[in-house]
């Protein structure tokens, strides 16, 4: 057992667990954030997305060793309301179904359109292939990352 | 999933039966006098609890539809409802979200009739009580046929005492008076009041006293005609959206439990085997390891039908997640693999093929003169189609939490039937059912995966093992490889045409392990076959015969999405398009001609109606524009079929791609399903059904070596990605008629349209799934 300090949204945190022990299962059992869900274990599914400075990461994949400085965010630490432009989008167009998966895909919508506010249609399915949804809400995500690409270029204006 | 696994065929099957045979709606003039049907009582915080009990409706069986006199004791409600002096109107939900969209819907159902401003509902999730709710299950596509006329009338009920209850404070008729967004009005005095207010007056009016029923409610509530619905029909978003964007919603996997440890379990990886012995050493030495458990399934006595066991295996019990995982690893196991490991895939075909050369073991249905028709025909056709074992993968792993101690079991479990989880406990822990307490935690997915009981089992089990509240967490492999699969199947098709290429004898043939057999069924081949004396196209030809023979196999099976028409739809609508060629005629006329003039064709305990089937048919044609010119390399196919009581048809669209892969370009649907509760949820079901089947029909195969199941995760069992996914059109058929099934019915057909389209487009016909080579990944 080892302990390491790490940020998530924005506090501090001091855990004690095995150095190889995944962020998921971290910010999951030892912060209490369960936003990232476990789907695969493997980076197959991108359910346990969160951001890492900003870019989209599996944290299944991810040992605690890793993480260093860089700041981790989750779902619960996308907006403080749920008033993110993403979110706002995934309401307005219905998305989820079970819900399962859908804290991954909207990380990584938002690491999409934080790189590329005006995506296309090409670079929204490249960036939201690694999230596996099996309710089948894709045609709703293409839709809402267009309309939350619209709202930021909205809020910018 | 199939509301038929849980009772049989006997008591009723995969479609339009109900478990038991119950009534489905109560009858419009059953008995009211004397009858309680609503006890209004004061809630804590001054608000009023309202449940309605109605007699012969909802899940309960025909008995309850007897009223007799209505004695406090014989009050047996089974809808509730809650209004806080604030206005909020709090909906208990009976059944499991499973990602169907029933928490909304089946709300929706009963704010429609109450005049609920739907900004005030919120919903609440039941326990398992079923003499409370009766029957729980999420399955059979049935949550919204079967809670409609309840849910309908409890709202009205309801409606109808807030009605009165102003009525009274205002000293007008209560005719004078309508209720409308959350508050009654007096149009001829413009008084108003809101429910807020008006149930603290109920309240104080009842003191928490049942009041006697006829004078609430003289008469069978009045009902809303579907013209003046104001929230039905509406695109209405989830209840639950802002939870699941703000990562707030606790699914199964998310739920704590004070001094919960958590579990992962070593099961057996052939079906069947045993644990001979292990080592625990390595894996006690792990920090946080608490404990290394044998499962012993055998020394469990049995749950009941169709509510198979756990398997065998060694689990460790662990501080955190991670600890248990790594655990695992470490563990050392001998296996006794048993005679299952003398199964694989390649063996079932063999015995598929040796079955299909024989005699069958059943006859399920001889019309007519099929070999005489056989003999006068002009042209024979025949085709062997095979499908797949496949697995679920709902995103969610099985997972679930129990407490167990000497009186009291309590288990947390995203299940989509917690009678199933409740008798599991009962026959672990040996506690009598009222010590048994099951929460149906929001699921991630099921599917049909989650209607069993055996992840919840093991949790139960260790739980008693080891005296603290234990969370059993599966991984992505163990769901794979532990999974009840949809059963794979060998189907032998002929067909006689006439000269003008119409067909004048059918025959379809199937041999595979059904899930029945492997329920406990298996005695008789006619229980236990797959093929029903009502599959398509029976009753539309003259000269008809369905055959089945079954194989043993040690391989779990269960009901997978849609169940037995996810393979049989495909393979008759693949036949029927063969047919058209074969004939040189155009496959959407020849699919109506069979169809034929619109009449009831008898559909298990009831009929369908061929005239709604072909209008889904025309509809999807008519939108997708069947028959306009195509691109080379551009084929169209169509599909359709009646299950779950709704009707269905997609058109597909694809292209054959310079690679050797196929897109699919566009799905465009029409359904036939009754009333359409919430466009957005139905729409979501259809969307949910096009990329689950293509998903299986690209990708899904369970294959088995060695008595295993060969893959493991999504690298070998992939699922279809947002990158392959169609544009979907869908369409509705205006219905006054009461709702009907969603979940299931837009999955069978699209297997067929899909492959029909690829032969359009390429001119292979795909005879076994899935359709090798043709997807990305």
């Amino acid at each position: 057992m080892r302990s390491f300090e790490l940020t998530v949204n924005g506090q501090r945190h001091v855990v004690e667990v095995l150095p190889d022990t995944p962020l998921l299962w971290v910010l999951r059992d030892e912060i209490g954030f369960t936003g990232a869900k476990f789907g695969c274990g493997e980076g197959l599914c991108g359910s346990c997305t969160v951001l890492l400075d900003g870019e989209a990461i599996w944290s299944c994949v991810t040992p605690i060793s890793e993480i260093g400085d860089a700041e981790v965010r989750t779902i619960e630490g996308l907006s403080s309301d749920g008033s993110h432009p993403v979110q706002q989008a995934w309401l307005a167009e219905d998305v989820p179904q079970c819900g399962y998966c859908q804290a991954g895909q909207i990380m990584a919508a938002a690491a999409l359109l934080r790189r590329a506010p005006n995506p296309t249609d090409r670079e929204i399915d490249q960036a939201m292939r690694g999230n596996i949804c099996r309710c089948g809400t894709y045609a709703r995500i293409q839709r809402a990352v267009r309309r939350a690409a619209q709202l930021t270029q909205e809020e910018r204006a | 999933m199939s509301r038929s696994g849980g009772t049989g065929k006997a008591g009723g099957t995969r479609q339009g039966g109900r478990p038991g045979g119950g009534l489905a709606t109560g009858p419009a003039s059953a008995p009211i006098t004397r009858r309680r049907f609503l006890r209004a009582s004061a809630a804590a915080g001054g608000g009023l609890l309202i449940a309605v009990s109605l007699p012969g409706c909802g899940d309960r069986g025909a008995g309850d539809a007897q009223g007799s006199a209505g004695g406090e004791e014989d009050f047996a409600p089974n809808a509730f409802l809650r209004i806080d002096p604030d206005g909020t109107v709090t909906i208990t939900v009976q059944r499991p979200e499973i990602g169907q969209g029933v928490r909304t819907a089946l709300a929706m159902i009963v704010a429609e009739e109450l005049e609920a401003d739907w900004r005030s509902v919120k919903v609440e999730q039941a326990s398992l009580d079923e003499r409370l709710y009766g029957e729980q299950y999420a399955g059979g596509s049935d949550s919204v046929q079967y809670s409609w006329d309840l849910l309908r009338r409890a709202g009205a009920t309801a409606r109808e005492l807030l009605v009165q209850v102003a009525s009274e404070e205002w000293g007008v008729p209560g005719a004078e008076c309508e209720a409308r967004e959350s508050q009654v009005l007096h149009g001829p005095s413009g008084r108003s009041l809101d429910y807020g207010p008006l149930v603290v007056l109920a309240a104080r009016g009842l003191s928490g006293e049942m009041p006697d029923a006829e004078t609430l409610v003289a008469t069978e509530p009045f009902l809303k005609s579907p013209d003046e619905y104001r929230l039905i029909g509406q695109r209405t978003p989830s209840l639950d959206g802002a939870d699941i964007v703000t990562g707030r919603i606790r699914f199964g996997l998310d739920t704590r439990v004070e001094g919960m440890l958590v579990a992962t379990v070593a099961r057996c990886p052939v079906f069947g085997g045993r644990v001979q012995g292990f080592d625990a050493a390595a894996a006690e030495a792990v920090p946080g390891v608490r404990a290394v458990v044998e499962i012993d399934a055998e020394a469990v006595e049995d749950f009941g039908p169709n509510n198979p066991k756990m398997a065998n295996g060694v689990a460790v019990v662990a501080e955190s997640t991670w600890a248990a995982m790594k655990g695992r690893q470490a563990l050392r196991i001998d296996w006794d693999p048993g005679p299952g490991a003398a199964e694989s895939t390649e063996g079932f075909w063999r015995e598929c093929e040796r079955l299909a050369g024989e005699p069958a073991q059943a006859r399920i249905r001889d019309d007519g003169d099929f070999e005489g028709a056989m003999a006068g025909a002009a042209r024979r056709v025949e085709a062997t189609y095979r499908v797949p074992y496949l697995a679920h993968t709902p995103m969610e792993p099985m997972n679930a939490i129990a407490h167990v101690t000497d009186e009291r079991c309590e288990v947390w479990a995203p299940c989509q039937n917690p009678r199933y989880v409740g008798a599991a406990a009962g026959k672990v822990t040996g506690l009598p059912a009222e010590a048994v307490h099951v929460h149906a935690v929001r699921s991630g997915g099921g599917f049909g995966r989650r209607f069993y009981a055996d992840y919840a089992a093991e949790a139960v089990y260790l739980s008693q093992a080891v005296g603290a509240p234990v969370q059993v967490v599966w991984s992505r492999e163990d769901d794979v490889r532990h999974g009840f699969y949809r059963p794979a199947g060998h189907h032998r098709l002929t067909a006689g045409l006439d000269a003008a290429g119409r067909p004048v004898a059918w025959r379809h043939f199937l041999a595979n392990a059904s899930r029945y057999a492997a329920l406990g069924r298996g005695d008789d081949p006619r229980e236990a076959g797959e093929l029903e004396d009502f599959d398509f196209p029976a009753g539309l030809l003259p000269n008809l015969r369905f055959e089945y023979s079954q194989l043993e196999s040690v391989v779990p099976r269960g009901q997978w999405r849609s169940v037995e028409p996810s393979a049989n739809v495909w393979v008759i609508q693949s036949f029927v398009d063969e047919l058209a060629h074969a004939a040189g005629r155009d496959p959407l006329e020849y699919q109506l001609d069979l169809i034929g003039p619109p009449r009831e064709v008898p559909f298990y305990s009831r009929t369908y109606s061929t005239g709604r089937l072909r209008r889904v048919f025309e509809l999807a044609a008519e939108k997708a524009g069947w028959g306009r010119a195509r691109p080379p390399g551009a084929g169209v196919g169509i599909a359709g079929s009646y299950s779950n009581s709704s009707y269905v048809a997609h058109l597909v669209e694809v292209s054959a791609l310079a690679d050797g892969r196929v897109r699919v370009d566009r799905v465009v649907s029409a359904v036939d399903c009754g009333t359409v509760v919430n466009p957005s949820g139905a729409e979501a079901q259809v969307e949910g059904c096009i990329v689950y089947g293509l998903t299986a029909a690209l990708y899904g195969a369970i294959t088995i070596r060695e008595g295993r199941a060969v893959q493991g995760n999504f690298d070998d069992y992939p699922a279809l990605r947002i990158d392959e996914t169609p544009e979907m059109e869908v369409h509705f058929v205006e219905s006054d008629l009461p709702p009907q099934g969603m979940g299931e019915p837009p999955l069978p057909p699209l297997l067929p349209a899909f492959t029909n389209a690829l032969f359009d487009a390429t001119g292979e016909r795909v005879r076994e799934l899935p359709v090798r080579g043709r997807g990305r990944a």
